[in-house]
C-alpha cells in the first residue's frame, strides 16, 4: 500500500476492509432497522385494502395517491418517522467516520468493531469542532462564491427575455461552481478528520491547518480522487436500486429476498465508502511525503572546516 | 422533407376544405365583425375601428345593446375583477405600479347616428359603481326581431402588463378579449330561458367568457419584425414604411384572440388523419361506438398545425406537435372531427406565463419551462398536458360554445375528463419518475374526493364561496363525476351517449341540463339522485364495511322445548373438536354501510376459505345492507366495490375486511420493504459524497 497511489490504494481498502465497510453499514441498517416498526403499523392498512392485489403486482397509483391524500395523520408521522431516521442515521455516520479513519491510518484490520467504536468516541469531540467549523466555511463560501454572483447574475438578467445568456451563466455558475466550493470545502474538512485520526493534531484548529498544507497545490488531484469515488457510489446505488425495483416481490420469500439484496448492495456501498476514506489518507501520506523537507545531496558534501577551538587564556 | 410533405398535405387540406367549409356555413351566425387594428408596441397602445354587423335573434325589439369592455377589468383596482382576485390570479401575481390597461370606446353610430351620448356602464352582477367592464348603449329606436344592424365602432386601449390571460411583456403581446365585444341576446328558449333577456356579465375573477357565433375579419398593422399568430387564417399581407398590415379571416368562430412577439419562431407540421389517427384507436372507438371505421374517419381532414415558440423553449416544439396531433385523432373519433383548418399552437415566455395554459378559437396558449426538457423532469408531461387540455377547449367552449360565466364546469369540467382519458391512454401517466413511479391523470383529479364540498357543481362562477372551491368544482369534481357516469354505465352505452351530446350540441350553446338529459338516456339507476346531489348539490358517498363474522356454530345449542339438553352437559364445559375433524358450518354475518349521501349501486363480493365467492350489487338506497348465510367455509373477506367502480368513494381504505389472518403475501410487508430501503437509500447516498 505504501507505494500505491490513492486509488490504487482505495480500491484495495475498499475489497480488503470488509469487516470496516459492515460496521459503516451499521449506520444505515440500525436506525431503517428501528425505523421498521413504525413503518410496519403505518403501511399495514394495505392488507385489508382494495389496493392488496394490485400493490403485490406492481406501483398502484391511486393506493399510493390516496394514501396520501386521505390519511395525511398516518403521512405525517411517516415523514417525521422518515426525518428522525436520517436525522439519526447521520449522526451515527459522523460518528463512526472517525473510528473508520483511525483503523485505515493505523492498518490494524482486527479487532474492528471494538477499535471503531472506541477511536470514534475519542474523536467525537474534535470531530464536531471541525463539522461546526465546516459548515460555517461552507455557507460563507458558498455564500461568497455562488450566491452572490449568482444574484448579480440574476440582476443582469432582469427585464430581458427569459434563458438568455446571463440566465444561462447563472446557471453553469451555480452549477459548476457550486459542485466545485462544496468538493473544495468538504475535502478540507475530511483532510482534518484525517490529521485526527493519524493523531497529528488534537483539536479542530490544528487538523484544519494540516488540512489546509496538504491541499495546497493539489486541489485538483483531491477533487479527481472525490469524484471517482462519487460516480462509483452513484453506480452501486443505481445499480442494487433497479434491481431492488425490478425484483417486484409478489410473496413473502421475494419480499426477504429484497430485503437480502438491498442489504447487499448497502454493505457494497460502505465499502466504496471505505475506499473513499482509504484514498484519501493515501493522498494524505503522499501529500506528507511530498511536503516534507527536502535534503539537497550534491556529492561530495562540501564539510565547512572545523572552527579553531577559541584560545585559551592565559 | 418534411416542407414538400407540409405543401403537398395543405394543398390537400384545400382539396377537402368544402367539407369543412360546409360544415361552417350551417350553423347560426348573430354577429359578423370587421376590425382594424394598429398597434404601438412602444406605448402599447391599440387604435382600433370596427364594423359590427348583429342581428337580433330574439322575438322582442331591443331598445339597448351590451357590449364587454373586458381591459377595463385592469384600469384600476376598483374593478370587480382586482378586488375579487386581489391582483392575484392563476398563481400570476399583476403588476400593480405600472400595469393597469383598459378600452375606451370613442365612438359608436349606428347609419350616421351618434350612440355615444347613449352610454351608460353597468355592473349586473353585484352593482360595483367602479366597474367598467359592461356597457350598456342606448338605440334612437329599438332593433326589431330578426333585424341586422351594422354599428361603426372606434376605440382605444392600452394591454396590462401580462395577468390574467391577456397583455404585454416586453414585446410579447397576447391580445385576447381584447375589442369591444357584443353581449349575448338570448332568444326565449337558448338555453332554456323562458323570456328573452341579454346575458352579458362582468368580468370577473373566476369566470370565462360567453359570446355569440359569427365571423371575422381582422386587419392588424404594427412594425415589421413583430411574428403574429391568430385565431384566423392568413389572407393578405402588405407592408410599407416598416411597417406591415397582416388581414386574418375566420369563419364561424365566436372569439378571435391573436398574439405578436418578434423572438417567436414558427414551426409547422400537418396532422394527416391517414397517418395520426392510430389504427388501433379506430377500431377500437368502432367497436364501443358501434360505428363502422369509414364513417368514423368522414368529416377528417388534414389541418395545418402551426407552433409558435419561444427560442430557448425550441426542442420541445415537437412534444406540443405529438400531443396536438393525438388530440385531433382522438377528438374526431370519440367527439367529431375537427372542423376549421388550422390550429396555431403559441408558446409563451416564461416571464409571460400569465398569458399561458389559455384557450381560444383555433389557437391557444401553451407554455413550459426550459427545465422540463431536462431529466428528471421529462417525465412531467406539462408540455403535452397543456396542449390536450387547451385544445379540448376549443371543443368544449369553442364548438359547443357553454356559458362560462354559469356553467364553467361544461367547459372546465367536461374537459379536464376528456384530458384525463387521453393523457392516462396516451403517456399512461401524466407524472412519471424513475423506477416505474408514476401517476395517472385521473388519479390526481380524483383526490378531491378528499376535501369537503361547500358548493354545487353548477354554480355561478363568482358565487363559489371561494376560488379554490370554483377551481375544484370546475375542474376535478366535475370530471370526477363524469368519470363516475362512464364507470356506472359501461364504456360502449356511455361512449355513444358521450359521442351524441358532443354532435348534437356543435356550433350551439348547451347547458348543464342538455349534458344531463344525454346522460339520463343511459338508464343509469339512481343516476337522478347522483345528478341532484352532485352537480346541484354538495354530495359525497363513504362504503364501508361495518361487520363481518364467521364462526362455527352448532346448529341448536340449549333446552329444547322437553326441556332436553341438546349439544351441552350443564357444569361441564364443553370440549371443542379439532379443526380438521370439525365438521359444524360456518355462520356468517356481513353488515356494509353507506355514509354520505349519494345512494350509488355498488358491488358486494364475499370470499370464503376454501375460494368459493358470492357476489351481489346493493343499490345503497337504504344506508346499510346485512347479508347472513350458513356455510361450510369461512368467510375470508369481503369487499365492498372489488371493481373500483365508485371513484366518489370518499374513503376506499375501508371497503374490505378480513376475516382472521391474512393469507398468502403481504402487501404491507412489500410497502414497508420499499419504505424502508428509501431510508437507507437517502442515508447511503452521503456516501457519494465528499
Amino acid at each position: 500500500m505504501k507505494n500505491d497511489g490513492a486509488y490504487t490504494a482505495g480500491l484495495r481498502s475498499a475489497l480488503a476492509n470488509r469487516r470496516l465497510a459492515l460496521v459503516l453499514w451499521l449506520a444505515v441498517a440500525v436506525p431503517a432497522g428501528l425505523a421498521c416498526t413504525p413503518l410496519g403499523a403505518l403501511t399495514r392498512l394495505f392488507d385489508a385494502s382494495p389496493f392488496r392485489d394490485a400493490l403485490l403486482e406492481g406501483w398502484d397509483s391511486w393506493a399510493i395517491l390516496s394514501w396520501f391524500i386521505l390519511h395525511p395523520g398516518p403521512w405525517r408521522v411517516m415523514r417525521l418517522v422518515f426525518a428522525s431516521t436520517l436525522a439519526a442515521g447521520l449522526l451515527l455516520q459522523f460518528f463512526l467516520t472517525g473510528g473508520v479513519l483511525s483503523a485505515l491510518t493505523s492498518g490494524i484490520r482486527r479487532p474492528v468493531f471494538r477499535r471503531v467504536m472506541a477511536e470514534s468516541a475519542a474523536l467525537f469531540k474534535p470531530s464536531l469542532w471541525a463539522g461546526a467549523r465546516y459548515l460555517v466555511a461552507l455557507a460563507l463560501w458558498m455564500g461568497l462564491f455562488v450566491a452572490a454572483p449568482a444574484r448579480l447574475f440574476a440582476k443582469l438578467a432582469e427585464n430581458r427575455p427569459p434563458n438568455g445568456f446571463w440566465t444561462g451563466t447563472r446557471e453553469l455558475w451555480v452549477v459548476v461552481l457550486g459542485i466545485l466550493v462544496y468538493y473544495l470545502v468538504s475535502l478540507k474538512f475530511d483532510l482534518a478528520r484525517v490529521a485526527l485520526a493519524r493523531g497529528e493534531a488534537t483539536n479542530a484548529r490544528d487538523a484544519y491547518r494540516i488540512a489546509k498544507r496538504r491541499m495546497k497545490g493539489a486541489r485538483g488531484r483531491v477533487v479527481g480522487v472525490a469524484l471517482f469515488w462519487t460516480v462509483v457510489g452513484i453506480a452501486i446505488q443505481a445499480l442494487f436500486t433497479n434491481l431492488g425495483v425490478k425484483m417486484n416481490p409478489h410473496a413473502g420469500t421475494g419480499v426477504f429476498g429484497l430485503v437480502v439484496v438491498r442489504q447487499i448492495g448497502f454493505v457494497v456501498s460502505a465499502m466504496a465508502r471505505v475506499g473513499f476514506w482509504a484514498s484519501l489518507v493515501r493522498f494524505d501520506e503522499i501529500r506528507r511525503d511530498e511536503l516534507a523537507p527536502k535534503f539537497a545531496a550534491p556529492l561530495p558534501w562540501e564539510i565547512p572546516p572545523a572552527e579553531p577551538a577559541p584560545p585559551v587564556p592565559a | 422533407m418534411r416542407r414538400i410533405v407540409t405543401a403537398a398535405l395543405v394543398v390537400a387540406s384545400g382539396l377537402c376544405g368544402g367539407g369543412t367549409a360546409r360544415a361552417l356555413d350551417a350553423p347560426r351566425k348573430i354577429v359578423d365583425y370587421d376590425i382594424k387594428v394598429a398597434l404601438d408596441p412602444e406605448k402599447k397602445l391599440f387604435d382600433g375601428r370596427e364594423t359590427l354587423r348583429w342581428t337580433n335573434p330574439a322575438d322582442v325589439p331591443v331598445g339597448e345593446l351590451k357590449f364587454h369592455l373586458y381591459w377595463n377589468a385592469f384600469r384600476n383596482n376598483l374593478s370587480t375583477f382586482m378586488k375579487e382576485s386581489g391582483g392575484q390570479l392563476r398563481g400570476d401575481k399583476a403588476d400593480l405600479s405600472d400595469g393597469w390597461g383598459f378600452i375606451d370606446v370613442t365612438s359608436m353610430a349606428w347609419d350616421g347616428r351618434d350612440l355615444t351620448s347613449g352610454f351608460r356602464f353597468e355592473s349586473p352582477d353585484d352593482g360595483n359603481p367602479d366597474d367598467r367592464t359592461v356597457l350598456s348603449v342606448s338605440l334612437p329606436r329599438p332593433v326589431a326581431p330578426g333585424e341586422t344592424i351594422s354599428l361603426d365602432i372606434a376605440w382605444k386601449a392600452k394591454a396590462p402588463k401580462v395577468f390574467a390571460r391577456s397583455g404585454y411583456v416586453r414585446d410579447f403581446f397576447f391580445v385576447g378579449q381584447w375589442y369591444p365585444k357584443i353581449g349575448v341576446l338570448e332568444p326565449k328558449g337558448r338555453r332554456r330561458r323562458a323570456e328573452s333577456g341579454w346575458n352579458c356579465h362582468q368580468y370577473h375573477a373566476n369566470s370565462e367568457f360567453y359570446a355569440d357565433w359569427g365571423d371575422y375579419r381582422v386587419e392588424i398593422t404594427l412594425p415589421e419584425k413583430f411574428v403574429v399568430a391568430s385565431a384566423g387564417a392568413l389572407a393578405n399581407e402588405t407592408r410599407t414604411g416598416g411597417k406591415k398590415t397582416l388581414t386574418y379571416v375566420q369563419k364561424q368562430i365566436h372569439d378571435f384572440a391573436w398574439t405578436t412577439d418578434p423572438r417567436y419562431v414558427v414551426r409547422e407540421s400537418v396532422f394527416d388523419p391517414a397517418k395520426d389517427v392510430p389504427k388501433e384507436e379506430i377500431e377500437r372507438a368502432s367497436r364501443i361506438l358501434g360505428r363502422p371505421p369509414d364513417e368514423l374517419m368522414k368529416g377528417f381532414h388534414p389541418v395545418k398545425l402551426s407552433f409558435y415558440m419561444q427560442p430557448d423553449h425550441l426542442s420541445q416544439w415537437t412534444r406540443y406537435e405529438d400531443a396536438q396531433k393525438w388530440a385531433l385523432g382522438w377528438f374526431g373519433l370519440w367527439a367529431f372531427p375537427y372542423p376549421y383548418a388550422q390550429v396555431s399552437v403559441i408558446d409563451p415566455p416564461e416571464d409571460g406565463l400569465g398569458s399561458g395554459g389559455m384557450e381560444y378559437q383555433t389557437l391557444y396558449t401553451a407554455g413550459t419551462f426550459k427545465w422540463l426538457a431536462r431529466w428528471p423532469l421529462t417525465g412531467l408531461r406539462a408540455q403535452e398536458g397543456v396542449v390536450v387540455h387547451e385544445f379540448g377547449h376549443g371543443y368544449w367552449y369553442g364548438l359547443l360554445a357553454s356559458n362560462e360565466f354559469e356553467e364553467s364546469w361544461m367547459d372546465e369540467g367536461i374537459n379536464s375528463f376528456t384530458e384525463a382519458v387521453m393523457m392516462d391512454r396516451r403517456y399512461r401517466y401524466v407524472a412519471e419518475f424513475p423506477f416505474g413511479v408514476g401517476f395517472t391523470d385521473e388519479n390526481t383529479q380524483r383526490t378531491i374526493v378528499a376535501a369537503p364540498d361547500f358548493d354545487p357543481i353548477v354554480t355561478r362562477a363568482w358565487q363559489y364561496s371561494t376560488t379554490g372551491s370554483y377551481g375544484r368544482n370546475s375542474y376535478p369534481r366535475a370530471a370526477t363525476v363524469v368519470e363516475q357516469i362512464r364507470r356506472l354505465a359501461g364504456e360502449e352505452t356511455f361512449w355513444r351517449a358521450f359521442r351524441r351530446y358532443a354532435e348534437r350540441w356543435r356550433f350551439d350553446h348547451p347547458t348543464s341540463e342538455d349534458f344531463l338529459d344525454e346522460m339520463r338516456t343511459l338508464g343509469l339507476p339512481n343516476f337522478e339522485p347522483l345528478a341532484r346531489k352532485t352537480f346541484y348539490g354538495t354530495g359525497e358517498v363513504d362504503f364501508r364495511v361495518l361487520r363481518a363474522d364467521s364462526e362455527r356454530r352448532d346448529g341448536f345449542t340449549g333446552f329444547d322445548d322437553a326441556g332436553k339438553n341438546v349439544n351441552f352437559e350443564p357444569g361441564k364445559k364443553r370440549k371443542e373438536p379439532k379443526e380438521k375433524d370439525d365438521t359444524r358450518p360456518y355462520e356468517t354475518v356481513v353488515v356494509v354501510a353507506r355514509a354520505g349521501d349519494l345512494p350509488l349501486p355498488v358491488d358486494v363480493l364475499l370470499t370464503f376459505e376454501n375460494g368459493e365467492t358470492y357476489r351481489t350489487t346493493w343499490d345503497a338506497t337504504a344506508k346499510w345492507l346485512r347479508l347472513k348465510t350458513t356455510y361450510a367455509s369461512r368467510l375470508a373477506q369481503v369487499a365492498l366495490d372489488p371493481d373500483g367502480k365508485i371513484i366518489l368513494d370518499r374513503e376506499p381504505f375501508n371497503n374490505v375486511r378480513n376475516v382472521g389472518r391474512v393469507k398468502g403475501a403481504s402487501a404491507s410487508a412489500k410497502v414497508r420493504a420499499y419504505a424502508m430501503h428509501l431510508v437507507e437509500i437517502a442515508l447511503s447516498s452521503f456516501w457519494s459524497l465528499p
